[in-house]
């Protein structure tokens, strides 16, 4: 009997082998083939090269030519193409040349004495031990001269933005400096190639002009006054909730948008007592720096159903995007350039949030490259829609108070313990005196398992009534709790683990049957804060000290049996001895 | 034995925390760094370009330590330096390196807490030599009316352009008519840089040839540079023939040649001009010979054609046409019946054309084809050719394969014409 179930044994581990080897077999060969079969596409291989790249195609706006150029021999536009592709890729090249720390490839862009004179600039800098980062945003030229025998071109560059990142090799030195610049530029068509000859910097200036414009905003729009917000001269006590779909949160959001999915949830926030809602735009999402038309116009959609609902919006940009380096800046002028204008005549918008928790990316910049970008953007936000605020999401009080002057408000989130949330409120309103502070997010999910730090429904209400209660006596402009619904997915790669998707999964105010958790009723505006305290020792009521008492006592109860069993067998030992 | 691996744990320990506590002392050694509340940046507001600079960054309090980093951003790209302030201030010297070429430079001196800016203009200096003058188009028609341009790009001795509204000038010295006065081709333009460069158009005078220029500004001067001023568009012109008439006889040449051609202020078309001279017969011949001119004249042949008639001769350069020129060929060159004889032998048949006359009476110009026109019996004509040679022509046929018949035979040379039968059995 043994015997057989010994071979039966080794039969089951020889199938499990074969099944397991045929796996890998078919597995390796579909790798194969799909890696044979992807790549570019053949009919590509005839595709022109265009004289621009598109990425650079962008950076570069021409003026009408000066009256005197108009004079002279007309500048063909294609060969305006040329030189505007010579001179953003002589830029290019200028800052590809800093990147490997030499004067690299220039010549093709540059002649004497300008080549020279860029040459002798990378190779001083670098011989002095320092290193460059260099990105040339936008350029906007004016035509001067053109000869006649179209050899020659003189041209202004009126604002030539230009960001820098200044390094030492240990590490001391981080600083990044921003620019607009004018150049006086002379250009000569050489060995057919359009060449940067001459090369004078006119004038210099900081990063362009940010401050929104003298007139008021239109009506219909939130301002700020001294620590408050204001709405058609009203105040606008910020009460509201950051919002994700409860089928499609995160990044399924605007691809799954559903227009009937949005007029439900918000008449759900409306009825919640609630004034404003926080969204995300996804950078990958939305195309990058090509924004998609299909998903704007879903925004739209989106803004339209909040305006009927009397819902204002913080519409968080970049979500998902944490590459600031510099040769990425042009792109996100480009995605905002995309975006922005689209809807910033929105009445519905209330501010623009630069970045949800921005100084989580100082590990994967560095924290004056994040800033920089953050002020960088928030320039260029304020170029395109100087009426709409503008704010920072910082992940906690004490980050938030940098860049205050950037901002119109201040937004923090907050995730720790309540006890300390007072103290340390009170020194973020000390360190921005004059800016209105909002909480942006705060949150606690009501995953209750065997797993630790879980919590029930009833500690979420208290946990928000503790905070509500702190946030209300202090001189503080609103708060938004995340979020709506329990979700039934979490498509973040950085959640993959099971308790990570089911604590992110469950930190809504309504259930996915749709009922209401306890805590819905206290976010409401002056709602009362009145929630009845837990019993001394609720905590070990919850499942996993239930797991460790249960699992505790088990043990002991087996220990007991061992010993004892043992000493009944020592005493069994005794007594045949002594017999 | 036992207590070995204790020890050894015990120096372990002890180690680890003699190493915490050295890193902990070092740290604590260190001096606080204090920023500065304030900046301020002591620094010209123009400099000549090449002038080393001495930039003075005070802080407000003169206690600070905190390092300052100045980043000076010139034309051609950023110099940082950092320097720890003494006694409230930090000198930074800008080496002659960093200020030899002009431009707006933007003075940023930062130590983390405080941050101040101030702008440094590096003026070019005087212009040096040399001015190199861009000149083009190289070549342009001495009407008046067309134009070149100069460009030129004045510098100082570090390449700089200088300031705008530099005077450069520009001397012109222009062709002369031979014995005319230098001075009356001379020409002094003046006009100034702007948007780095200094440009002028130059137009031509009436007489053709080499325009010289020079460019200079301040005392900076430039190596001399040309212009050819060429001639504009002919006016009509005559054309010659020798000989004027000739027999049709498709063969013979005629020269033809132009007077000189000029334009309307006289200047002889340059060597190579293109030409085209146009011969029309009526309907009969129509010849179209590409040409140059040599010395401002053109030099071609005409071909004679087959058949007489009037011949209208035209040149054409750029549009414009010559007066026509009228050649005649008469008929020719045999101008009388052509008597013909046939012999045949087993291989060969052998026509022989003779006596070919001219008009003169004479034999007709050895070389000139005769064409024979051969109709076989069954209505099929074969046309060959024989040259004349003292005053006849013999064409031979290879008598097998020849089909039974009569054969009709025309021999045609210029006008004069013949026939003859013959039967093959």
């Amino acid at each position: 009997m043994v015997k057989s179930r010994l071979k039966l044994a080794i039969w089951l581990i020889l199938l499990a082998c074969t099944l397991a080897s045929l796996y890998v077999v078919l597995t390796g060969l579909g790798e194969l083939i799909t890696y044979f079969n992807s790549g570019a596409d053949p009919a590509s291989a005839l595709t022109l090269i265009p004289t621009v790249p598109d990425d650079l195609a962008d950076r570069l706006t021409w003026l009408d030519d000066y009256a005197a150029a108009r004079e002279g021999r007309v500048l063909p536009d294609f060969t305006r193409q040329q030189i505007a592709g010579a001179y953003l890729h002589a830029w290019a090249q200028w800052g590809i040349a800093y990147e490997l720390q030499r004067p690299y490839g220039l010549k093709t862009y540059f002649a004497r004495p300008a080549l020279d004179a860029v040459s002798s600039a990378i190779t001083s800098t670098v011989s002095a031990g320092w290193q460059i980062h260099q990105s040339n945003l936008h350029h906007t030229l004016q035509l001067a001269f053109y000869s006649d025998n179209g050899l020659v071109i003189a041209f202004t560059d009126h604002a030539a933005q230009l960001v820098q990142q200044i390094l030492r090799a240990d590490g001391s030195v981080d600083e990044i400096n921003e620019t607009t610049s004018v150049y006086a530029v002379v250009m000569m068509l050489e060995e057919g190639n359009w060449r940067v000859h001459d090369l004078v910097r006119r004038s210099s200036g900081p990063a362009l002009s940010v401050r929104a414009p003298e007139q008021p905003a239109p009506t219909g729009f939130v301002r700020v006054q001294g620590r408050a917000l204001q709405l058609d001269g009203k105040p606008y006590r910020l009460a509201g909730i950051n919002y994700y779909p409860q089928t499609s949160p995160w990044t399924r959001f605007w691809p799954e948008y559903r227009a009937a999915t949005t007029r439900a949830d918000l008449k759900l926030i409306r009825q919640l007592g609630l004034n404003t809602v926080r969204i995300f735009i996804a950078y990958t999402d939305f195309g990058g720096d090509k924004v998609d038309t299909v998903n704007l116009a879903k925004l739209k959609d989106f803004l339209d159903q909040a305006q009927a609902n009397q819902l204002k919006v913080i519409v968080t940009l970049f979500d998902h995007h944490t590459d600031h380096h510099l040769s990425a800046w042009a792109a996100d002028d480009r995605h905002l350039a995309g975006l922005i204008p689209a809807i910033a005549a929105h009445p519905a918008i209330l501010a623009w949030d630069i970045k949800n928790e921005a100084n989580r990316d100082y590990g994967l910049n560095t924290p004056a490259l994040t800033n920089a970008w953050l002020r960088h953007i928030a320039n260029t936000v304020h170029r395109y829609d100087p009426y709409h605020l503008l704010t920072i999401g910082w992940s906690t009080p004490e980050a938030a108070t940098t860049l205050t002057d950037t901002v119109d408000f201040i937004s923090f989130h907050y995730f720790e313990d309540s006890a300390d949330y007072s103290a340390r409120l009170g020194k973020l309103l000390a360190a921005a005196p004059d800016k209105p502070v909002i909480l942006q997010e705060f949150v606690m999910s009501t995953w209750n398992s065997f797993w630790p730090n879980g919590h029930s429904e009833q500690e979420q209400a208290l946990y928000y009534a503790d905070l509500l209660r702190q946030h209300r006596a202090q001189a503080t402009a609103g708060y938004l709790v995340w979020t709506l619904h329990d979700f039934d997915r979490v498509p973040l790669a950085e959640f993959s683990l099971p308790w990570q998707q089911a604590t992110q999964a469950n930190m809504g105010l309504i259930r996915r049957d749709g009922s209401v958790k306890p805590a819905a009723a206290l976010i409401r505006p002056g709602a009362s804060l009145a929630v009845t305290p837990l019993p001394r020792g609720y905590r070990f009521t919850k499942p996993f000290w239930q797991m460790v008492f249960g699992g505790s006592g088990v043990m002991l109860l087996g220990l007991l049996l061992w010993v004892g069993r043992r000493w009944l067998r020592r005493r069994a030992l005794r007594r045949v001895d002594k017999l | 034995m036992s207590r070995y691996p204790i020890t050894l744990l015990l120096a372990f320990l002890l180690g680890c925390a003699i190493i915490a506590c050295a890193a902990t002392a070092s740290k604590t050694a260190k001096p606080a760094e204090l920023p500065a509340r304030d900046l301020q940046i002591e620094a010209p507001e123009q400099s000549r370009a090449g002038t080393p600079l001495q930039i003075v960054v005070r802080t407000t309090p003169l206690t600070a330590t905190s390092p300052i980093l100045l980043m000076a951003q010139g034309t051609f790209g950023l110099y940082p330096q950092r320097q720890m302030p003494v006694n409230g201030s930090a000198t930074f010297t800008l080496p002659a390196l960093q200020t030899q070429y002009a431009g707006m430079v933007q003075l940023t001196a930062n130590d983390g807490a405080a941050k101040v800016q101030a702008t440094l203009e590096i003026l070019p200096g005087a212009p040096a030599d040399p001015v190199l003058p861009l000149i083009g188009p190289r070549s342009i028609v001495a009407d008046g009316k067309h134009w070149t341009v100069v460009v030129a790009s004045v510098r100082d001795r570090f390449l700089n352009p200088v300031v705008d509204n530099t005077v450069v000038t520009l001397r012109v010295q222009h062709p002369l008519r031979p014995g005319a006065d230098p001075i009356t081709g001379y020409e002094i333009v003046e006009t100034r840089t702007q948007h780095l460069v200094a440009w002028q158009r130059i137009y031509s005078r009436t007489q053709a040839g080499e325009m010289r220029i020079s460019v200079d500004g301040g005392k900076a001067h430039s190596p001399e540079r040309t212009v050819r001023e060429v001639p504009g568009r002919p006016v009509p012109f005559a054309l010659s023939a020798n000989p004027l008439s000739l027999p049709a006889d498709g063969r013979q040449l005629i020269q033809l040649q132009s007077e000189q051609i000029v334009d309307r202020f006289g200047n002889v078309l340059l060597d190579g001009s293109s030409v085209t001279v146009l011969a029309e017969m009526g309907d009969a011949d129509h010849r179209s010979l590409p040409a140059i001119t040599v010395d401002g004249r053109i030099y071609t042949t005409l071909q004679a054609p087959a058949q007489p008639g009037q011949m209208t001769v035209r040149a054409w350069i750029a549009g414009i046409s010559s007066r026509p020129l009228q050649l005649t060929f008469t008929p020719g060159p045999a101008v009388k019946p052509i008597a013909l004889t046939v012999q045949i032998d087993a291989q060969a048949i052998v026509l022989v054309a003779g006596p070919l006359i001219g008009q003169l009476e004479q034999f007709i110009p050895d070389g000139t084809e005769v064409t024979f026109t051969l109709k076989a019996p069954d209505g099929q004509a074969i046309t060959s050719s024989a040259p004349a040679d003292y005053g006849y022509a013999t064409l031979h046929l290879h008598r097998p394969g020849m089909v039974a018949g009569n054969y009709t035979v025309t021999a045609t040379v210029g006008t004069g014409t013949g026939q003859v039968t013959f039967q093959l059995s």
